[in-house]
């Protein structure tokens, strides 16, 4: 259907252009809210949710946010011509391209479409391409196994214990997640790229180092880009467009409008609507503060504030409903200060024995935090790769690291594999 | 280094590391699986998943040592069954376990 409405836009009169975009967008977005926020908008209105009347519950059809995503981007490039229509061939393997079908990154038809007919008669990607796309995915592969799922054992330690948190806990069970969902995210989509580029598709990557940003701008350019680029291009500019004059206030409106719908996105959840509505908030505020050139902030001081303006949305967005996420924060932000760490010393020992395993896990937590914040993002180490012999020890050591850790420790499925 | 070099040397040290593995975990056999476990005494490491580890050993090596079992949730998982002395039972229970699950421990 997409395939044929892309054509049509492409021949049709500018008037009628305008006609099949728009009915492709209303079956697109038709098609992801059906299956994924009807009972969520219905459940809302409180006569029906007091009535208990709900739609039948659908199961989500594989990566359907992420392939309606593609959709959509392929019919509005197709309409501002960035693109001519590709064969039906062409267009299927780009929406169903498996590298990033179920999770992204959120790849634009006119950077991957065009990469196809070069596939034609292709021999495979050179030698140099395969070497950097093996050094790519064995980074991924530690990220996910060794480092996102250490932290995974304590933030999900944490937010399946809140009533019994103290203060001290509660901070570092949040800090986990944000660590987790990082490593996780960036891991998956490391190796997605990688599995992309076997054969020989570049797709773009999707983090660049976010947890060392000084403010939510910078944060949002590098967490999560594919998706930032999405918003930027595709919700907030058409909101922009839409009024008469651009003023301060109104491009902070649109920021907002643009992040909330774009915290929806991800679920069907008011949590998630609370998630990108913190960020909307954050990065007005941020916009009006570079305008305005109000004072600059320590360098320090930035880092924390950023640090705390996620970590505060993270938990919106970990726990299962407003009420447990209000309810953390009060353990976050309680009038007495408790500093225990039963639950923390509790994590270690009865998720992963003492001893050996407690070590392994500790370890790579603090590996985890130092690479986060003081390493080369794996998009950086991805261009400066080099088939070098410390390059192959590390690939080697990453990779066998991970195939063992796999094989001791229980596989968490990825975040948002939900999604 | 060459790409292609390096590629190779990559792949045989991970096939090898492989092989490696599966040697070491053929050679220590922790559930029994790979040769005659009778009379052998096997832990349950509290570092693995305890759902594959009671799954893996009720393979071999439960039918080989035991008369019997005990099936279960969390409320049985921290039975002494040790201290029976009619009749050597497996503590086959874990946290969450339902009929479903315990259909496939069972069988």
């Amino acid at each position: 259907m997409n395939w044929q409405l892309a054509r049509l836009i492409s021949n049709a009169s500018p008037q009628r252009r305008k006609t099949y975009l728009q009915a492709g967008l209303v079956l697109n977005i038709g098609y992801l809210c059906t299956f994924k926020y009807l009972n969520f908008f219905i459940g809302s209105i409180p006569y029906f949710a007091h009535h208990h009347i709900l739609a039948p519950e659908l199961a989500f059809p594989l990566g359907i946010s992420f392939f309606t995503l593609a959709q959509i981007m392929y019919l509005i490039d197709c309409y501002e011509q960035l693109m001519p229509p590709s064969s039906l061939f062409d267009h299927a393997t780009f929406v169903s391209f498996f590298p990033y079908v179920i999770s992204g990154p959120i790849s634009r038809p006119k950077r991957i479409v065009h990469q196809f007919p070069a596939l034609n008669g292709f021999a495979g990607p050179d030698a140099d391409t395969v070497a950097r796309a093996m050094y790519l995915f064995s980074m991924g592969l530690v990220k996910k196994v060794v480092l996102a799922d250490a932290f995974s054992k304590a933030a999900d330690y944490g937010f399946a214990n809140i009533s019994s948190l103290s203060t001290v806990e509660a901070w570092c069970f949040a800090i986990s997640y944000v660590f987790q969902i990082y490593f996780d995210f960036s891991g998956y989509s490391d190796m997605a790229i990688a599995s992309a580029l076997f054969f020989g598709i570049d797709v773009q990557h999707n983090f660049d180092a976010p947890l060392r940003t000084k403010s939510i701008i910078e944060f949002w350019q590098r967490w999560h880009i594919s998706l930032t680029s999405f918003i930027t291009t595709y919700i907030y500019t058409p909101i922009l467009k839409s009024f008469s004059r651009v003023t301060l206030a109104r491009s902070a409106f649109a920021t907002l409008l643009a992040m909330t719908i774009a915290g929806l996105w991800h679920g069907p959840n008011w949590t998630f609507v609370i998630f990108g509505a913190i960020h909307g908030l954050g990065l007005a505020t941020n916009q009006y503060w570079r305008k305005k050139k109000m004072p600059k902030i320590p360098i320090l001081a930035s880092w924390l504030i950023t640090f705390l303006v996620y970590l505060f949305s993270f938990v919106f967005f970990r726990a299962p409903d407003i009420h447990a996420s209000l309810f953390y924060f009060s353990r976050m932000f309680s009038w007495h200060l408790s500093l225990s760490g039963g639950n923390l010393a509790a994590t270690y020992k009865l998720l992963n024995g003492e001893g050996p395993m407690a070590a392994i896990l500790l370890i790579a937590q603090i590996a985890g935090i130092v690479a986060a914040l003081a390493g080369k993002s794996t998009d950086q180490l991805g261009r400066d790769f080099k088939p070098t012999m410390l390059n192959y020890l590390t690939v080697s050591a990453c990779a066998l690291f991970a195939l063992f850790y796999l094989n001791s420790s229980v596989a968490k499925p990825f975040v948002y594999f939900r999604f | 280094m060459t790409a292609r070099r390096w590629i190779v040397f990559t792949v045989a040290t991970l096939v090898g590391g492989i092989a490696f593995s599966t040697a070491l975990g053929i050679a220590v056999d922790p559930y029994g699986l790979f040769r005659d476990p009778t009379g052998r005494k096997l832990p349950i490491y509290v570092s693995t998943s305890v759902r594959r580890a009671k799954f893996l050993m009720n393979k071999r090596y439960v039918p080989a040592n035991f008369d019997g079992l005990l099936v279960g949730a969390s409320q049985s998982l921290l039975w002494s069954l040790p201290n029976l002395s009619v009749a050597r039972v497996f503590n086959d229970s874990v946290g969450g376990q339902n009929t479903v699950e315990a259909q496939y421990y069972v069988n």
